[in-house]
């Protein structure tokens, strides 16, 4: 009968150097590899936040609009008041060194309590993380200003997330 | 008369190693017990050809597991989920391989470990639930090429070290 099986054996077989005896048998040695890589996390910049600062809307509205350097534009109708302060918002990442990363941004919804208005979010798609492990990245947006909301504080939120290449 | 069988069980193992021999040298060598003249076989009767490649990961914040299965395909359960996607190193994923040839018109049985425990040096991981293959790739008659195809399941400690993690194993055949 001719065959050929394969047994599963216990860790200690393969320590076990056993004696010799009758029947003929051939060993080769193989690994199990597997690389480890620290997580990537990713964190909000304390005190950052996506400013789309402070205007007038017209009766039409129009756009405000934050590059990722914190310059805000004003289209439309829409009049960015003297003194308004515009901003980028600002994330840190920690990871494997050297490695780079994708980056999504979602957009959102600022609202006063009763009225809100739309914004989409603009950040690069990738990133590379330094040799020690760190790297940061800016996220600007586009206000949608609807002609006439009421006056009032709108805040909101949105959703970043980082993930290996 | 050509088949290929898997079992597995340490019982049966215990059986073999009291009554088996197990030849670690390089290179392959054939005693013919109770004749005068010695026989030499092909010079290489099992070869390494792939190592188990879990491949790369990041470290999950709690328990979870890889499986490599011996079709090549892979799965993961737990939190190492959301990174098994990412860039893999050269070779990727993929069942430890090797080549096993039968010595002429003799059976033998392939001895593969129940687990492996890999090391970065300071941090270990446990390969479990191995499973192996045979698989005919050449040969007619008495003069058949196997190929063993082993896949097992890495268990992944929650918040595993980082690192380039490695455990060796031997793999043997004992020809009837």
């Amino acid at each position: 009968m001719k065959k050929l099986i394969v047994l599963a054996a216990t860790a200690a077989f393969i320590s076990t150097s056993a004696a010799a005896a009758p029947g003929d048998t051939a060993t080769a040695q193989g690994a199990a590899t597997a690389e480890v890589v620290a997580p990537i996390t990713l964190t909000h910049a304390a005190g950052a936040t996506l400013n789309f600062g402070t205007f007038t809307t017209g009766d039409a509205g129009g756009t405000v609009v934050v590059d990722r350097t914190g310059v805000g534009t004003a289209t439309g109708e829409v009049t960015l008041l003297g003194g308004s302060v515009e901003a980028a918002d600002r994330f840190n990442v920690a990871g494997d060194a050297g490695r780079t990363f994708s980056i999504a941004a979602t957009g959102g919804t600022v609202n006063n309590g009763s009225q809100s208005m739309n914004f989409t979010t603009s950040v690069a798609t990738s990133g590379a993380l330094s040799a020690t492990g760190t790297a940061t990245f800016a996220v600007g947006g586009t206000l949608t200003v609807v002609g006439g909301r009421p006056a009032g504080a709108y805040t909101g939120s949105y959703n970043v997330t980082v993930a290996y290449n | 008369m050509r088949y290929s069988t898997l079992y597995s069980g340490a019982a049966i193992m215990a059986a073999f190693m009291q009554a088996a021999p197990v030849f670690a040298a390089p290179g392959d060598s054939f005693e013919g017990v109770g004749t005068a003249a010695a026989e030499v076989t092909d010079p290489t009767t099992i070869r390494r050809v792939a190592d188990l490649r879990f491949g790369r990961f990041a470290s999950p914040g709690t328990a979870s597991t890889i499986r490599i299965n011996v079709d090549s395909s892979f799965n993961a359960t737990g939190a190492v989920v959301s990174s098994t996607g990412m860039a893999q190193p050269a070779g990727g994923r993929g069942p430890a391989q090797f080549v096993v040839q039968q010595a002429g018109n003799r059976g033998g049985t392939v001895f593969i470990p129940a687990s492996v425990i890999l090391t970065n040096g300071s941090a270990n991981m446990t390969v479990n639930a191995i499973t192996g293959r045979l698989v005919v790739i050449a040969g007619i008659g008495r003069n058949r090429i196997y190929r063993l195809d082993m896949g097992g399941t890495l268990q992944i400690n929650g918040n595993q070290a980082p690192g380039a993690y490695r455990g060796e194993f031997d793999v043997t055949v004992i020809y009837n």
